[in-house]
């Protein structure tokens, strides 16, 4: 399934559904859905992966019903009721619409992705007219970017046996915590990397501890920090580690260690902290 | 609960290196068919120039050689609301020891993705590194592969 492909000229309102006359913030379609930014007094194309406000989350929501090619532009907008989107836009009978990622665009629930904020836009009816009474749930299931910190954890190029160390992590607010390495060129013959995951309560690290196996997940069968580690023979690879979301402690740290080496040798690694408590999650640079 | 270590793959996209001029350097292709996300993040070490700049490119590739067309914006996800998809994932000399993510939302039968990362005025050293993470498999859990 796909959007509603919406043709403006076989649109009609519902004169007796609730509508509005407002201003835009930026160009967009009848036919779109549209939420109101009380911030900016106008109106704009809502979205399921943006904002929870552009999700329609305490605020309004509704049906753009006039184009508007320019911000504060002046549009009809409806609110709630059957509204006719006529033959070309395949209006499903008993199908619920939801809000879609691309922004203003209505989609069937089957198209629902896991990035998706939870915004039901109404249900389709007979004569391709579409029974439009928004509600926005406020809820972003697992959407990677709006509830995911990512954090820089180290990246460079070692020529000795100087461990990569991250900086302390802080998982507070956060269910999902996820190691991901990276290898580039390893030089040296014989190296090895041994991967080691702390943990404590306190923020200095002061009662830093290594965290026991069975709170740590592994990318494979094995043990967790030996399925994660690699050696002179893996170039250009990946690895990844998990820390569980029941596992204790609030703070974090990952130090890769090499052993043997005499050459250069690239490695990056970043920590994504998921499934956050608070939407969306605001990621800083590092 | 939701395990980032077993739901998610991990892919090389661009193997951690240092540049040291201003040739663009182009991803590995990710294949996102049966996944429901693809997030590509960008880590950045030491950015030794001081005027340098990276831009961030994200494209689709068309079936039967149709070529490479660029991901319109509409298809991104900007980690920073308000800021253009690539430019929010795009960096500086500035932006040393730095992560950055963008994530792209299913193009209509093009589900093979690459990023470019283009710098400009670099003349130092420059470490980077970019993996894509497939998330939400079709089927079950993941089984990571080396590469």
């Amino acid at each position: 399934m796909a959007a509603l492909n919406i043709t403006i000229a076989e649109m009609r309102r519902d004169d007796d559904g609730p509508h509005e006359l407002g201003r835009t913030f930026e160009a967009l379609n009848a036919g779109q859905a549209v939420y109101y930014d009380a911030d900016r007094r106008a109106w704009g194309k809502a979205s399921a992966v943006s904002t929870l406000l552009a999700s329609g989350v305490d605020t309004k929501l509704g049906l753009a019903l006039s184009s508007a090619l320019q911000a504060n532009a002046s549009i009809e907008i409806q609110r709630e009721g059957n509204v006719v989107l006529g033959a070309s836009a395949n209006v499903g009978v008993g199908t619920i619409y939801i809000l879609g990622a691309v922004a203003g665009s209505i989609y069937p629930t089957s198209d629902v992705k896991i990035t998706h904020g939870r915004t039901i836009l109404g249900v389709g009816a007979p004569a391709g007219v579409l029974r439009f009474s928004p509600y926005a749930s406020g809820i972003f299931p697992a959407s990677v970017l709006n509830d995911s910190l990512y954090k820089w954890c180290f990246a460079g190029q070692v020529t000795d046996n100087t461990p990569f160390v991250s900086p302390i992590l802080d998982r507070l607010g956060y269910e999902e915590v996820t190691f991901f390495l990276m290898t580039g060129t390893i030089a040296d013959a014989d190296v090895t990397f041994t991967v080691l995951l702390e943990h404590g309560d306190a923020a200095n690290f002061s009662d830093a501890a290594a965290v026991p196996d069975g709170e740590m997940v592994s990318q494979a069968s094995g043990a967790p920090e030996t399925d994660a580690a690699f050696n002179f023979g893996d170039d250009n690879e990946v690895r990844k580690l998990g820390y569980k979301s029941t596992a204790p402690k609030r703070y974090l740290r990952l130090t890769v260690t090499p052993a043997a080496n005499a050459a250069a040798a690239d490695v990056a690694c970043f920590c994504v902290l998921g499934a956050a408590a608070s939407v969306p999650v605001t990621q800083p640079a590092a | 609960m939701r395990d980032g270590c077993k739901t998610v793959l991990e892919q090389a996209g661009i193997t951690p290196r240092i540049i040291t001029n201003n040739t663009p350097v182009v991803s590995t292709v990710v294949d996102s068919a049966a996944w429901e996300w693809v997030v590509a993040v960008i880590v950045t070490g030491a950015i030794a120039d001081s005027d340098a700049t990276f831009t961030v490119l994200l494209e689709a590739q068309q079936d039967g050689g149709g070529g490479i067309i660029p991901i319109p914006d509409a298809n991104l996800v900007s980690q920073t609301d308000g800021v253009a998809p690539e430019v929010a994932a795009s960096f500086t000399f500035a932006s040393d020891n730095n992560v950055r993510k963008i994530e792209i939302l299913p193009v209509t039968g093009l589900p093979e993705y690459q990023l470019t990362i283009t710098p400009a005025n670099n003349i130092g050293n420059a470490f980077i590194a970019m993996m894509w993470l497939l998330g939400a498999p079709m089927h079950g859990s993941v089984t990571q592969l080396p590469a």
